[in-house]
């Protein structure tokens, strides 16, 4: 019996029967032990699966808890829509149509020629080789001349330079890439080298076909009408003509102020 | 003794050795808990990372990085508009025309381009409707894709690098200047400003990003952080 157990306020246990101690339990029951043991090591698995998720990139959709208002039965650009056999929620424009401030009201501005009737009595392009009223303004006037050629620089960097090289002669990265691989055999090169933008021939184009070009493309070269604006197509247009320039010019025609970025 | 005058209110021995199990039990459990819900739920666990699996192996690394095409070359109207666009079969094709056009890897860019039928690319940065969000404003105020994409240029397959929940929007809309750049820098993806001599690379940072903050006259914080910033 434990010391003080005879005391009378414990009468209530010790009693007439006494108390049996129960000696055969003395440490934690073996499931209690295994419980806690079973316990601490699961207690990881949630941890080691937050540290996998934290370093890793997985191909599982994000987990949203309280979805809300995350997905509203509308359509954003470029989603999808069953409805339509080609899912596209954004649809192509019906031939012909024309989107508002986009009537083609000057065919200089838009396409750079106009259609005139052959001989033959076909219609054949005839390129302008002067640029638009609006943007010939704009070179003609020196501070807004240095800003439409920065835009065109900026834009035939994004644009062309990848084939044509940052000099226009045609040496870009994509061209240095396909030429080995072509070099190299391997299947399914057609690779014709991007024109030099520099050479004769392309100094005696119109500024008009330069500008079809970049619209329609021209034998192995795609269109890019869809990635950039007309007015930045001439912008374009300008700085090829001022690469071509800056590439035949002469030491007198660098201004005598600026001569020692020469040296 | 008979079993029946043992009913007695008696614990048995081993619980003496419970009380301090069961205080671990206790004090560990309540650190656990937090610890799951902070980390478990935060959106660096369940939404970072995220890379579904694209119908075509097309690699960011090889074409934005070894190849050095500009962001803006494929997402040509980040600039212009709120959308960044995904490119259409017929921007591939102003290359894979001519290059390894019979690739196994190509092949669902061929058909798409045989039948008209657009490639079904899966988003990988998606925001609740309910969240407002315009790629113009930013990229025309000098916030570099890098700030929010990540290094795209060295990913093969593009993951979600940054939380985009609310709380990382405010962060940078409260102290925009860790982030600023010139606007003709947004798609470099090693960009760091130039630093004097002596300076730190942080020091230098918000040095330039004050100087852009005041020359692209970016809103102010109380703009910048007003509901309808973002909820519109
Ligand atoms: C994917 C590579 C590529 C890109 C990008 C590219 N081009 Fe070309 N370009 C070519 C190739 C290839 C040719 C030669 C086509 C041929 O001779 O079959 C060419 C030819 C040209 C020509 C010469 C056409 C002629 O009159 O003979 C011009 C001008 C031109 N490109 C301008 C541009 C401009 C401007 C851009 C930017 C908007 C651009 N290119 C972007 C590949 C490219
Ligand atoms: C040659 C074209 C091309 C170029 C260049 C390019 N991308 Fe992409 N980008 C794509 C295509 C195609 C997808 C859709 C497939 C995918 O997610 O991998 C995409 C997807 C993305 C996405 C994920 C969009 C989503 O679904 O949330 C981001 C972000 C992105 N690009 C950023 C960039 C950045 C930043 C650069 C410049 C370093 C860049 N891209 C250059 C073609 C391009
Ligand atoms: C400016 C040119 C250019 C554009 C635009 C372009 N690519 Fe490529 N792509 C390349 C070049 C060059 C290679 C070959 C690189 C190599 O193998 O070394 C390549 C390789 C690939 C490969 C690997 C092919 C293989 O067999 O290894 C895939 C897939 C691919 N591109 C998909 C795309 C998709 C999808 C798009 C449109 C979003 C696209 N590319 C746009 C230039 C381009
Ligand atoms: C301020 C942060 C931020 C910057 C800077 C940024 N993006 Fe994004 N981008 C986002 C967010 C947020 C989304 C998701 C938009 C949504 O789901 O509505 C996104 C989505 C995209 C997408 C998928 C299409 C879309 O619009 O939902 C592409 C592609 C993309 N970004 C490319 C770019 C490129 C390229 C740049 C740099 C020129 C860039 N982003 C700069 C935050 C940014
Ligand atoms: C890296 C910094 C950065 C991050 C991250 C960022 N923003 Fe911005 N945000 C800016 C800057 C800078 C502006 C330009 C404000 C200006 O022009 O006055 C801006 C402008 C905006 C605007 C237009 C405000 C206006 O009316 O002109 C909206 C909307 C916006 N952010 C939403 C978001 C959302 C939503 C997110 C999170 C997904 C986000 N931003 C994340 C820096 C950031
Ligand atoms: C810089 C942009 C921005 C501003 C400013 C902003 N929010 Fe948000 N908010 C977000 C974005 C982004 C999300 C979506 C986050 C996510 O994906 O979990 C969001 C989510 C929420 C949610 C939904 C949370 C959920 O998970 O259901 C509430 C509510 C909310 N915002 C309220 C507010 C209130 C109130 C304010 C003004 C004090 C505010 N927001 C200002 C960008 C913003």
């Amino acid at each position: 019996m434990p010391a003080g157990a005879d005391q009378p306020k414990f009468d209530y246990i010790n009693g007439p029967a006494g108390v049996l101690e129960d000696f055969r339990l003395r440490k934690l029951p073996p499931i209690v032990i295994y419980v806690a043991i079973v316990g601490a090591v699961l207690s990881w698995i949630p941890l080691a699966l937050i540290f996998r998720a934290r370093y890793n990139t997985s191909t599982e959709p994000r987990i949203h808890f309280f979805q809300d208002m995350d997905n509203q039965t509308k359509f954003r650009p470029q989603d999808d829509n069953p409805l339509f056999a080609d899912n596209r929620a954004m649809r192509p424009a019906v031939a012909g149509a024309v989107a508002r401030g986009q009537l083609n009201e000057d065919d200089h501005f838009v396409n750079g020629y106009s259609l005139v009737t052959a001989s033959n009595g076909s219609q054949e392009p005839q390129f302008f080789n002067r640029f638009p009223q609006s943007v010939q303004a704009q070179l003609d006037d020196p501070a807004t001349a240095q800003a439409l050629l920065l835009r065109g620089q900026n834009r035939f960097n994004i644009y062309c330079a990848a084939c044509h090289g940052q000099d226009g002669q045609g040496k870009g990265p994509i061209h240095l890439r396909a030429d080995e691989l072509t070099r190299n055999g391997v299947q399914g090169m057609q690779w014709v080298a991007p024109s030099n933008l520099v050479d004769q021939d392309r100094r005696n184009r119109p500024d008009g076909h330069i500008y079809n070009t970049i619209t329609n493309g021209i034998r192995n070269m795609g269109s890019y009408a869809s990635q950039i604006a007309p007015a930045d197509r001439w912008a374009i247009v300008a700085y090829v003509r001022t690469l071509q320039f800056a590439q035949s010019a002469k030491p007198e025609a660098v201004p005598a102020d600026k001569q020692d970025v020469l040296k | 003794m008979n079993a029946s005058k043992r009913k007695r209110f008696l614990f048995p021995r081993w619980v003496n050795f419970a009380l301090p199990v069961l205080i671990v039990a206790v004090l560990g459990g309540g650190l656990y808990a937090p610890t799951l819900v902070t980390f478990g739920f935060s959106s660096s666990t369940i939404d970072v990372g995220y890379a579904p699996i694209q119908p075509v192996a097309y690699s960011h690394a090889l074409h934005a990085g070894e190849l050095g095409i500009d962001c803006r070359y494929c997402h040509s109207s980040v600039e212009n508009a709120g959308f960044a666009a995904i490119p259409t079969t017929q921007v591939c094709m102003g290359c894979h025309t001519s290059v390894r056009n019979v690739s196994e890897k190509l092949k669902p860019v061929q058909e798409s381009w045989e039948t008209g039928k657009p490639i079904e690319w899966v988003k990988v940065h998606d925001l609740p409707d309910y969240a407002f969000f315009n790629h113009s404003a930013h990229v025309n105020s000098g916030v570099g894709c890098v700030s929010c994409h990540g290094r795209v240029d060295t990913m093969e397959v593009v993951y979600q690098a940054e939380r985009l929940s609310m709380s990382w929007c405010i962060d940078c809309h409260r102290n925009p200047e860790k982030h600023l750049r010139p606007r003709d820098q947004v798609t470099n993806m090693q960009y760091k400003p130039e630093a004097k001599e002596g300076e730190s690379e942080l020091a230098a940072q918000l040095r330039v990003g004050k100087e852009i903050k005041e020359k692209y006259k970016i809103h102010d914080e109380a703009y910048m952080t007003s509901c309808s910033t973002c909820h519109r």
